[in-house]
Order: C-alpha cells, then sequence, then structure tokens
C-alpha cells in the first residue's frame, strides 16, 4: 500500500502542504480489526448554458451528437473501442469508470425562462426565476442520508467581492435553499480554520460558541415580538446562525489525536480572475472530501452574468457566449474578436471543466480506501442547469458520470435514450432515483413525474446502469 | 379593455396570502384527487366553446393550439400544458384577441381562470401565487380597478422588517469613518427597484457582517492606523503603519488597559457606548441585564476584555435591529385593527424613504418633544427635508457618484427612484467594443442624464412630462462657476490667441472635463464646431426627454445593436402598466443574423402569429427609437454590411484631412516675418536652458532632458532657417494635392431609417395609433393619464418597497391627484406617499 503520507501530499499539490484528517482515524481503526463500510460521496457539477451533445460523444458516434438527430431505441454502447471527444481526453486514463448519457428529459421541471431550470436541475420540479425552492434536490436528499460534519458543501464561481451565495440550484428542503462559498478563503477559512490547536485559538472558538449561543437566543427572541408572516422571515436569518454553530460543535470534537495538515493557501484564492477561484474551489473539494469533512458536494461551475477571462474568453460574457452560433458565420453579433466561434468557445470551457473533474477524480484515485481507492465509492456527476443548449427546451440533458459507487453502477459505456417524443424516453427523475438506489436509500421515484409521459416508469430507476 | 380585464383573482390571492413566504408546490403528485367536472360542463366548457374553439378547434388551429378535445380531467396530467396555457391568456387578457367579435365577460373569465388555477393546484401546478408579491410582477393587479374609485381601503402596510439597504451599510461605514467592507446588504439585482422589502438576511449576510466587523471593531477598540513612532517619540513616515494602541471611546479603552478589576458600571457604560454607536439609542433595563451581565463579563471571562469587547460589538452589529428596519406598528391601535407606527418607527420611515442615513437633528428632536405623533407631524417633517433650496447637484463628481455608485446630494433616494425606474445607469453595464467608438464614456451619459433628471426636479413643473418630452439636456456640465473657471484658466494660457479669437467669432470652446474626451459626439456634437453653451440647461436638436437621451438609449441596447424589444419593453411595463410574459419555453429567441438587414427587418421573425402576441407590445413601441444608433447617436441613414469596418475608415479618414487641412492652414499663415520669428523663438529657448550640475539632485535624469531639448531646439531652428518662399509654396501644394486625393468612404449599403411605430393601449383614442417618430411616441406619452398613473404605481412601489393591493387604491388615487393639482409636482407626490395609511399604517 502507498505511504499515506506522501500521497496525501501529492493530492495536496493544489492546496499546499498534505492534509491528513478521518482518513487517518478510519485507519487506525481498520488496523485495529473494526472492518468500516466507506461511506458514498456524490459530487455534482452543474454548469450555465448547456452541455452540448455534440461535445460529449466519443469518435466513431458523432452521428448521435448531431443537433436533430432522433434516437429511437437505447444504445448502449461500451466506450472501449472509441476514443473520447478531444475536450475529453483528460478523462482517456479513467474511460473504465465514465459514463455518457444522452436524452434523459426534464421536462417536469421546464419553466418559462429558458435559461435554466434553477432548483428543477437537481430537483425536477417547476422552480420559476426567483422562487424559493418548493422542495428538495437531489444533492440535498443525498447529503442527508449521508451526514458528514458538513451535510453539503457547495462552491460556486462567483464575482470577486461575493462571500457565500445561494444560487437557485440546491436546496435542502422546501424554502430551504443551500449555501454556496463564493470565496475559497472563506471556504477555507470555514473548513479547516477552526481545526487549528494552541491556547489562543481554543479561547478564540469558546468565545465564537459563546456568541452563536448569544445570537440563537437573540434572534429567537426578536422572533417572538413578530407577527406571525414576518416571524418566517427571521427564520432564515436564525438558521445561520444554527448551523455556524452546529458546525463548530462538530468540528470541535474531531479526533484530535490525528494531526491534521490544513493546506496552505495560494494566491488562486483571492485571485481576481473567476477561473483561479474555480480551481481553488475543486482543490477545496478535494481536501474535504479526503478529509472526511463531508459526503455530498455541489459545484456551480458558472453563471451566465460572469466572464472565463482566464480561458482568453473575458471579452464575453458566458451569457454571451451562449448565444453565439454553432458554425462560422460572417456578422456583427458572432464569434470573438480573434475569430473564436461557437464551438471553439464550448470547446474551451467545457475541455477546462472536464479537466477539473479529472484532476478531482485523479486525487481521489491515488487515496486507498477499503480494498480499492476513494474514487471507487464516489460518484461525480456533471450536467448543465439548461440540458443541451443555451436556451433550453428541457427535452434532454447530457450528463457524464464518472465513478461507479463501489461497482453498483456500470460504467464504461456510451448510454443513449430515445429521443423525448420516442417510446422510451426516460428522465432525469429516473437518474436520480438511481443514484439513491446506488447509494443503498432506495426510493420509489424521486421529484415530480412528466405528466406526458408514462408514469411507472419514471419512478424506477435506470436499468441499464445499474450493476 | 384590454387592460380591464387582468388579474383580478390573483389580486385577491395577494390579499389573502400577503407575508407568506411562499405557496407549496406540492411534491409529489396527487393524482387521486379528482377533477371538479361538474364545474367543467357547467362554466368551463360552454366559455371555452362560446370564446376558444372557433380559432384553436378542430378546423382552425391558430398558433397551432387546440381546445376542441380538451376533456376537463385537469388532473391527469395528460393536457396540463394546455390547461396552463389557457390560464395564462385568460388571466393576462391576452385572449380573446381585441378583434375577436366576441368578448366575455369579466366575472366569467375571472371564474374560469379560477377553476382551472384551481384544478392546477391539486397537482401542484399552475402559477406560484408568491411570485405575485416579488418586484416584477407589480403589474399584475388590475390598472383599472386600482384607479376606479371603487375600493375604499383601509389601506396598510404588513408589519414588517426591511431589511437595510446597501447604501444605509455604506452611509453608515462612511459616518464613522470606517473602513469599507465587503457590503452584506446585496441589493435585489438585475433591472428595476433594488430595495424591496421581501429581501432577507441569511448565513451569508452573517459572514460577511462578521468578516467587516473584525475591521470596523478593531478601529474602535484599537484605534485608527497610525505610522510607528521613531526615536524622537514622533509617528515616522517611513515606518509601516500600525493602531494606535488605544480605544477613542474611553469606556472602552477603560475595560481593556485599566489595571483594577473592572465594575458592574464600567460594563455598563461600555455596554451603553457600543448601543449608541450602532443602534443610535440607550439599551433598555432588560437589554443591559442581558448584554452587560450575560454576555459581556462571560466573554471577558473566557478570552480577556479586549476579545469579549469585540464579541459584544458583533453581536450588536448582529442583532437584527442593526439588520432590519422595524416597522411592527408598535403606535396607536385604529378600531379596525390597523396600528400607527411608533414615533421612533416613523422617525426611521421618513430618513430611510429620503436619505440614507439614521434620522437628522431635526428628527430626533421632534421625536424628543413628542412632535411625531401624527400625520401632521409626518408631513412637517417631510416638507422640511424635500425642501433644500439649493443647487448643489453642480458637484457631481463623477468619480464618486457614478463609477462607483456612491450616492451624493441631500436626498439620494429620490435620485435614486429616478434612476432605477429609468434603469438609465445600467448604461454601464453595457459592454461597447472601444475599437467601435472610441469616444464612448457610458459614466458621463450617466452623469448627464442624472443632471437632466434633476433639473427638471428642482423647477418640480410638470415632472414626468417634462423627463419625457423635454430637450432642454445638460451636456459635459459642471456648473455656471466652474464653467467659467474653467474659461478664465482656458484663456490665461491661451499664448497664440486661438480661444480668443474663437469667442470673438461667437464660438466658446468645450469647457467641460478633459477626462470625457469626445463623448458627446453621442449628442452630434463635435469638439471643432460645438459652440459650447455657458447656460444650462440648453435645447439638444433631435432629442426629447429621457427615452431619447444616449445613456437610456445604450442602457436598453445590446452590445452591437440596438434592442427594440427591450425598449418597447421597458415603455409597455413602466408606461402602460401592462405585463409582458417570459419567452416561452422551448422558443430559441434568438435574432436572425444577416448584417444586410436592419433591425426592423431582423425582427419579422416575431411577427409569424405565435410570436406577434407578445412581440406586438413591444417591437411597435421600441422601433421609433431607431433614429439612434446602438450608441445613442442619431441618424438618418442606417449603414449595412461590415458596418464597424465603415465606421473604422470614416474615423480615420476624417481624422487625416482634418491633420492634413490644420497643417495647410498653418503654412499658408507664415510670412518671412514669421519664419524669423519662428527661429528666434529657437534661439531664445536655446538661450535659456541651463545645464545641470553633476551631483545635484536627479543629476542624471535632469541631463537627459537638457540634452532632449537641446536636440529639439536646435532641429527647430535649422529647420525654420532652411524655408524660404519657395519651400513654402511647395508645402502648400503638397497639402492641398493630398488633401484632394483622399478618399471618403462609402458603406457597402445603407437605409434611410425607419421610425414608425404605434401605440395602443394608453386606453386613450387620441393617444393611440401609428406614431412617426420617437418624439411623436414620447410626446404621446407625456399626455397619457395611464403613463402617468403608471408612474405613480411605480413610486409607490419604490417608496413602500413592495407592490400595490387593491386596499392601496386611495392612497394612490390620492398621490395622483396631489400630482395633477399642483401641476405636475413630484413633491407633492412624495408627501402623500409619505402620509399615506399605506406608508404609516400597519396590520
Amino acid at each position: 500500500m502507498l505511504n499515506r503520507r506522501e500521497l496525501l501530499k501529492q493530492l495536496a499539490m493544489g492546496t499546499g502542504s498534505a492534509l491528513l484528517a478521518p482518513v487517518l482515524g478510519k485507519l487506525h481503526a481498520e488496523a485495529k480489526g473494526a472492518k468500516q463500510v466507506p461511506p458514498k460521496r456524490f459530487v455534482f457539477v452543474v454548469r450555465a448554458n448547456g452541455l452540448r451533445p455534440w461535445g460529449i460523444v466519443p469518435k466513431g458516434l458523432e452521428k448521435y451528437g448531431e443537433a436533430r438527430h432522433k434516437q429511437e431505441t437505447v444504445l448502449n454502447k461500451s466506450l472501449k473501442e472509441h476514443k473520447l471527444h478531444e475536450t475529453m481526453s483528460a478523462l482517456e486514463p479513467l474511460k473504465d469508470k465514465l459514463t455518457i448519457i444522452q436524452d434523459l428529459s426534464g421536462r417536469a421541471a421546464a419553466v418559462s425562462d429558458p435559461h435554466g431550470a434553477n432548483f428543477g436541475t437537481l430537483g425536477v420540479y417547476r422552480s420559476d426565476n426567483g422562487s424559493p425552492p418548493a422542495a428538495e434536490t437531489i444533492d440535498g436528499a443525498l447529503a442527508k442520508a449521508m451526514p458528514g460534519i458538513f451535510p453539503h458543501l457547495g462552491f460556486k464561481m462567483g464575482r470577486a467581492g461575493d462571500l457565500i451565495a445561494h444560487p437557485a440550484l440546491s436546496a435542502w428542503a422546501k424554502g430551504k435553499p443551500l449555501p454556496f462559498y463564493c470565496s475559497p478563503m472563506m471556504a477555507y477559512q470555514e473548513l479547516f480554520g477552526s481545526l487549528a490547536t494552541g491556547k489562543k485559538l481554543k479561547a478564540a472558538a469558546a468565545l465564537n460558541r459563546h456568541l452563536l449561543d448569544f445570537m440563537v437566543d437573540d434572534v429567537k427572541r426578536a422572533k417572538k415580538a413578530l407577527p406571525g408572516a414576518e416571524k418566517e422571515k427571521l427564520d432564515r436569518y436564525l438558521e445561520g446562525f444554527e448551523a455556524l454553530r452546529d458546525r463548530q460543535v462538530k468540528l470541535a470534537k474531531l479526533d484530535d489525536s490525528v494531526r491534521v495538515h490544513i493546506p496552505s493557501v495560494t494566491d488562486k484564492y483571492t485571485s481576481p480572475i473567476e477561473t483561479h477561484r474555480l480551481e481553488a474551489h475543486f482543490d477545496l473539494a478535494a481536501a474535504a472530501l479526503i478529509a472526511g469533512l463531508t459526503n455530498v458536494i455541489t459545484v456551480d461551475a458558472d453563471d451566465l452574468d460572469g466572464r472565463y477571462s482566464g480561458l482568453g474568453l473575458g471579452e464575453k460574457s458566458i451569457h454571451e457566449i451562449g448565444h453565439l452560433s454553432d458554425d462560422y458565420k460572417e456578422g456583427r453579433d458572432t464569434n470573438f474578436k480573434d475569430g473564436t466561434d461557437g464551438i471553439g468557445a464550448r470547446n474551451i470551457v467545457r475541455k477546462y471543466h472536464i479537466e477539473l473533474l479529472a484532476g478531482l477524480a485523479n486525487k481521489l484515485n491515488k487515496v486507498p480506501e477499503g480494498s480499492g481507492t476513494m474514487l471507487d465509492n464516489t460518484l461525480i456527476v456533471y450536467l448543465s442547469d439548461a440540458g443541451q443548449q443555451h436556451h433550453a427546451n428541457y427535452q434532454s440533458f447530457p450528463m457524464l458520470l464518472i465513478g461507479n459507487l463501489n461497482k453498483r453502477l456500470k460504467t464504461g459505456r456510451y448510454l443513449h435514450y430515445p429521443t423525448y417524443g420516442q417510446t422510451g424516453n426516460r428522465t432525469i427523475g429516473s437518474l436520480y432515483t438511481t443514484l439513491l438506489h446506488a447509494a443503498g436509500k432506495p426510493r420509489e421515484g424521486f421529484g415530480q413525474v412528466d405528466l406526458q409521459l408514462p408514469q411507472d416508469e419514471q419512478k424506477a430507476p435506470l436499468s441499464e446502469l445499474m450493476a | 379593455m384590454l387592460l380591464s380585464s387582468r388579474y383580478h383573482l390573483q389580486l385577491i390571492f395577494v390579499v389573502l396570502i400577503f407575508g407568506f413566504a411562499e405557496l407549496s408546490v406540492s411534491t409529489s403528485l396527487r393524482a387521486n384527487e379528482q377533477t371538479d367536472l361538474n364545474e367543467f360542463s357547467k362554466r368551463v366548457q360552454p366559455f371555452l366553446a362560446k370564446y376558444c374553439i372557433s380559432c384553436h378547434g378542430e378546423k382552425k388551429q391558430k398558433a397551432k393550439f387546440f381546445l376542441h378535445d380538451i376533456d376537463g380531467r385537469v388532473t391527469n396530467g395528460k393536457d396540463v400544458e394546455r390547461w396552463e396555457k389557457t390560464l395564462e391568456m385568460l388571466s393576462n387578457g391576452d385572449m380573446p384577441p381585441e378583434k375577436a367579435k366576441l368578448h366575455p365577460e369579466k366575472s366569467s373569465r375571472r371564474e374560469v381562470a379560477a377553476w382551472i388555477r384551481a384544478e392546477l393546484k391539486k397537482i401542484g401546478r399552475g402559477p406560484d401565487e408568491a411570485r405575485l408579491t416579488r418586484p416584477k410582477f407589480g403589474n399584475r393587479v388590475d390598472h383599472e380597478e386600482l384607479f376606479s374609485g371603487k375600493h375604499q381601503g383601509p389601506a396598510w402596510s404588513p408589519s414588517r422588517l426591511w431589511r437595510k439597504s446597501p447604501q444605509i451599510h455604506t452611509a453608515f461605514e462612511r459616518s464613522l469613518r470606517l473602513p469599507a467592507g465587503s457590503n452584506p446588504f446585496n441589493a435585489k439585482g438585475g433591472e428595476g427597484f433594488q430595495d424591496y422589502s421581501l429581501l432577507e438576511a441569511s448565513e451569508s449576510t452573517i459572514k460577511a457582517i462578521q468578516i467587516s466587523a473584525k475591521n470596523y471593531i478593531s478601529q474602535w477598540l484599537d484605534g485608527r492606523m497610525v505610522h510607528q513612532k521613531g526615536p524622537d517619540g514622533k509617528h515616522d513616515r517611513s515606518l509601516p503603519m500600525v493602531r494606535e494602541g488605544k480605544s477613542r471611546y474611553q469606556e472602552f479603552h477603560k475595560l481593556v488597559h485599566s489595571d483594577e478589576a473592572p465594575t458592574k458600571e464600567d460594563f455598563d457604560k461600555a455596554v451603553e457606548r457600543s448601543f449608541q454607536l450602532l443602534l443610535y439609542r440607550s439599551p433598555t433595563a432588560e437589554e443591559l441585564e442581558r448584554y452587560s451581565r450575560k454576555f459581556l463579563t462571560r466573554a471577558i471571562e473566557i478570552a480577556g476584555a479586549r476579545d469579549g469587547l469585540e464579541s459584544l460589538l458583533t453581536a450588536i452589529i448582529l442583532s437584527t435591529e442593526f439588520i432590519y428596519r422595524q416597522e411592527i406598528g408598535l403606535g396607536q391601535k385604529m378600531p379596525d385593527g390597523r396600528r400607527m407606527l411608533s414615533p421612533t418607527e416613523i422617525a426611521y420611515a421618513i430618513a430611510f424613504a429620503i436619505t440614507d442615513s439614521p434620522p437628522d437633528n431635526k428628527l430626533k428632536e421632534a421625536l424628543k418633544d413628542g412632535r411625531l405623533q401624527t400625520k401632521v407631524d409626518v408631513e412637517r417633517e417631510v416638507r422640511r427635508m424635500l425642501e433644500i433650496p439649493d443647487r448643489r447637484y453642480w458637484d457631481y463628481e463623477i468619480g464618486f457618484t457614478v463609477t462607483q455608485h456612491l450616492e451624493f446630494g441631500p436626498n439620494p433616494r429620490v435620485l435614486r427612484f429616478f434612476r432605477e425606474f429609468f434603469g438609465y445607469h445600467r448604461a454601464l453595464d453595457v459592454f461597447k467594443d472601444k475599437s467601435r467608438n472610441p469616444d464612448h464614456k457610458a459614466d458621463f451619459l450617466v452623469k448627464d442624464a442624472e443632471l437632466f433628471v434633476l433639473s427638471v426636479l428642482e423647477k418640480d413643473r410638470d415632472v414626468l412630462k417634462k423627463l419625457l418630452t423635454s430637450d432642454q439636456y445638460i451636456v459635459h456640465y459642471a456648473g455656471p462657476e466652474r464653467v467659467e473657471r474653467a474659461l478664465k484658466s482656458m484663456l490665461s494660457r491661451d499664448e497664440d490667441g486661438r480661444i480668443q479669437a474663437m469667442l470673438d467669432k461667437g464660438r466658446t470652446p468645450v469647457l467641460g472635463s478633459y477626462r470625457g474626451g469626445h463623448y458627446f459626439s453621442a449628442y452630434g456634437f463635435e469638439k471643432d464646431t460645438w459652440n459650447y453653451p455657458i447656460e444650462q440647461p440648453f435645447t439638444v436638436e433631435h432629442r426629447a426627454g429621457i427615452l431619447t437621451h444616449p445613456a437610456w438609449l445604450v442602457a436598453h441596447s445590446g452590445n452591437f445593436d440596438t434592442d427594440p424589444i427591450r425598449r418597447g419593453k421597458w415603455i409597455r411595463e413602466h408606461l402602460l402598466a401592462d405585463t409582458i410574459p417570459e419567452i416561452p419555453i422551448g422558443v430559441d429567441a434568438k435574432l436572425e443574423e444577416d448584417p444586410h438587414k436592419t433591425i426592423r427587418e431582423r425582427l419579422t421573425k416575431t411577427t409569424e402569429e405565435i410570436c406577434w402576441r407578445c412581440h406586438k407590445k413591444m417591437n411597435p413601441l421600441g422601433l421609433p427609437f431607431e433614429a439612434f444608433d446602438d450608441f445613442g447617436r442619431y441618424r438618418k441613414q442606417i449603414v449595412l454590411g461590415d458596418a464597424d469596418a465603415f465606421f473604422q475608415k470614416k474615423r480615420r479618414h476624417d481624422g487625416n484631412k482634418k491633420n492634413l487641412e490644420n497643417k495647410l492652414r498653418e503654412w499658408r499663415s507664415w510670412d518671412a516675418q514669421g519664419r524669423a520669428a519662428k527661429v528666434a523663438k529657437a534661439d531664445k529657448m536655446l538661450a535659456g536652458l541651463k545645464k545641470p550640475e553633476a551631483g545635484t539632485k536627479n543629476f542624471e535624469r535632469e541631463l537627459r532632458g537638457y540634452e532632449n531639448n537641446v536636440k529639439r531646439w536646435t532641429r527647430e531652428r535649422e529647420k525654420w532657417l532652411k524655408i524660404d518662399d519657395a519651400e513654402q509654396q511647395r508645402q502648400i501644394e503638397s497639402h492641398e494635392r493630398r488633401i484632394a486625393e483622399l478618399v471618403a468612404p462609402v458603406p457597402e449599403a445603407s437605409k434611410p431609417v425607419n421610425t414608425q411605430g404605434r401605440l395602443t393601449g394608453t386606453g386613450n383614442p387620441k393617444l393611440d395609433g401609428e406614431v412617426q417618430d420617437a418624439f411623436d411616441l414620447v410626446r404621446r406619452l407625456g399626455e397619457s393619464r395611464l403613463a402617468r398613473q403608471s408612474f405613480v404605481r411605480h413610486a409607490f412601489r419604490y417608496w413602500m418597497g413592495r407592490n400595490e393591493m387593491l386596499t392601496d387604491s386611495p392612497t394612490l388615487i390620492a398621490a395622483d391627484k396631489a400630482y395633477v393639482e399642483n401641476g405636475g409636482s413630484f413633491k407633492e407626490l412624495l408627501v402623500t406617499l409619505l402620509t399615506s395609511d399605506s406608508f404609516l399604517l400597519r396590520k
């Protein structure tokens, strides 16, 4: 077996020095003979602007990625014989753990705004712009099923000054959106800051607890003095304090015998360039998973107002990139000044995202766990909240899955379901049901059903995916 | 007609459910619930048959939509999208169309809509009713009903907490000279009013405040940043900065630094000081007990006096009172259950309605003397605050007011209303490629727009009409005094008498700040020909009101093109109290790309029936503004083909021509005497140069400068010595030839501007109809009663921080009346709003 210390040093290249955490605790436990079942972990990476079908089809299967392609039956092909799309080359070594899925529909989440299904993307229900979530989302559900110290961690590529945001993406329950860190620096402080020791720091932690206790009490008092409806307004504020307090308590209880080597902060954490901060977020996500701080992470990889200035695409906002056509056209509204067209820009962004995904997978793949590695117990899901294009019709959500959840999922496949409107079309609700099954928390369906489609099938997991 | 039939039922919902955070969308399908088929066959089916199926039936299927086979079993889900579409059409009043022969009664339309809505709700579909409290749904309350006079109130606002605005927080930081932190109160974002009472504080607010608070508290407890002291005991500027190490507040200082054990009184005093600092009041006995005995004492035990105090101050900054403006209604109770705001609440409500700061001294005095109880009291104070007879607005500093989004002037919230209502400040957010128009400077255009608004407000007559139609603009102006000073200083440097000559010819040179460059070309002015008006506002050609102002035009344009859709939508929603639905699902809303077509031609796609239903409300209102390009420049021809390349070539050509002409003029102006003077000047300059001595300060740099000057003037001298009459003649001829050889670029293609449009929905047949151009359109809007009332509704929303309800009808009518009866006085409108039941009473 690999030397843990070295390994963690390697993995923390991005985050600085090595980070050892409850992993070691588990090792100790295993050494003592106690057999521990590793938890299942999920990472959702959600992007804006759609994930184009042509950009994820392997070589030789290009016709399945064409815009007007109509799939009539399920196509289930092994990826072995095919080279991946050039923008996905980073995943080539992990090909046996990869699944490419096309034409899952999400009409139950269709909203009139074509720019994204908001909470519906992961929740499978209609979620209008600006509305609070109507129910939990799949990441929230999985977080509840497999709670960590931080049940759920969200990271978002926000603007430079933003600290935390509540993007319309993940929800714990009805009316309770989950927070996302926009600032890697702040995420770092929250995740690893309080693991420090020393008398002074301990006093600071005790004082912080004292403050949070007082605030919880104080807000409750204020709530009491208010009339009915306005009480709810303070709920979110109160929950903020309670969540902070709760985490503090849990972090403080971490086994002190396990020394935690806190990652050191790089320039990326505070860089004004969005992509740098996104990279820092991915580093933090890997560190948090390996340290056992959480089992469920959602990364909101970009939003329409942002810019990919770190990729040389800063000339247009992400929204404007979405409006570029896929084929080179001369015209005033098209293309970057250097001639980069819609295809080019989309390739650059997708390649970048996939490299981040591959980086995360590789880090997890280097950490031994049970009889395999951490990646064996992890699933990374990559999709867009607008399905297959910038102006969504919510009829197709192309997806990439990396990982097999301890062989519970069949991987190494290209899976193309029948197009919406054809018999046998399946939904994202079915996919999420599959995830719950694979996580060992089976349910009958997830989210709302598409009333235009047969209902029983929507509540069943995807048999092509289940091992 | 169109207006009268909108949104009744939603309105009832607003009243019923106001205050609920959101209504449930059921998460699981409740397919078992049965459709009320009885009602369907009794009312709904006959309704559909009578009004819908003739166009949407088996034979005719307009917009590929049909209802003849719909069976009324809404809850089995089969037809859910058709039902949703039908509901939207009915409640928007978009169907049946105006031209239809038969129109249903309002009441039966309402009943059918209610049935569909109720049935959809059983399976968790249909509109989310809570959205009606959200800003962009404000127009959904029926306009005609609101102003009908049928609804007598009583008006009230819900008891509420209103989260502070980012500006209030910035003003707080500035009043205490605190380091600016990351603002914990994010505005709503996007277009429209930013400060709505439904905004909430959450975990992100807590984190942001905790981080900023560390900086504030450091200043309060450890003093300001100063340079370290040198050996002489004085601050040495060459040493790094540190905190003073002592608090300027003796209560804090004593606790942290005193050797004696702190007493109960010391704790109490620190709490008292903290409350005054952050909440502008003393703690109550109960609070003193909690904060001092329970919290502070223990905090100091845990972590020492300094950190304990830090914790106390953080706790107060995090308290709901600091985060939220409290508008519970703690005052007198009315017989009908409504309660007046308490005098303290009133003081804060007025202060934050007009400014970003807590109550001023006069308000505090009134509060102390018990003169803040009645509407009369409120009116007195509001009038006092609005009555500011000065023209300080010329002090508008672009760096502080536009680019940093800070505010200026005594009543910042008044101007902010106009800014957010018209949205011209969003010109700053519209990216324009510099190479397309190097003159474009959005910040200067926004400044002009704000000064235009202020100049109209100053007169306070026919405010809306003037804003919509006046051609009295302010361009690149900083007030009469500064302009005079600028002219004086220009004349003092006028060595060759060029400026004086210009003045003698009756033209004033441009006197605005040089940082603006030539941005005023957006209005059609050129630096070399513009006779700059020393007195402003002044008449600007081809402009009428804010909607033809370059700032507004740019704010409502795309990166490369004008945007008639967005412009039309703005007018429809802001001046005609109407709503445009979102883009339908599955519509790929992209305009055809063809550089050889005008926008009007490219918009033809939207005249297909399925698009036109909504686009007819927008395009005809936006297209008259095609008289301006996407930088807001007036035009008569639309350049087609590669317009950017054409404009670039044209700019280069014009620049070359101007340079050559200037040089030609110079060459022509010399004679032998003049040439000799040039030589003499070079001689004089050379004689005046002094070689720096070795070892003096900056020797090397000085020496380089000296050598360069010697070279320069020697060259100049030699040049002029060589020139004789023949050479001069040769130069003149050469320049003449070069000018004649220049070829002006011609665009690939161009078409004359077509500014035709159509105004609909004003409810006034004299105003509705074809419009010739933007000026015709804004003139009619300026006459429109609906436009005025729509404006009043927006002012209501802005100052109440919420959407209007039918119960607010008396407030709106009174505000409208006050505005009209006082000759279009915005001040009177505002006084009426701020003394209304809607503003002062809670329930």
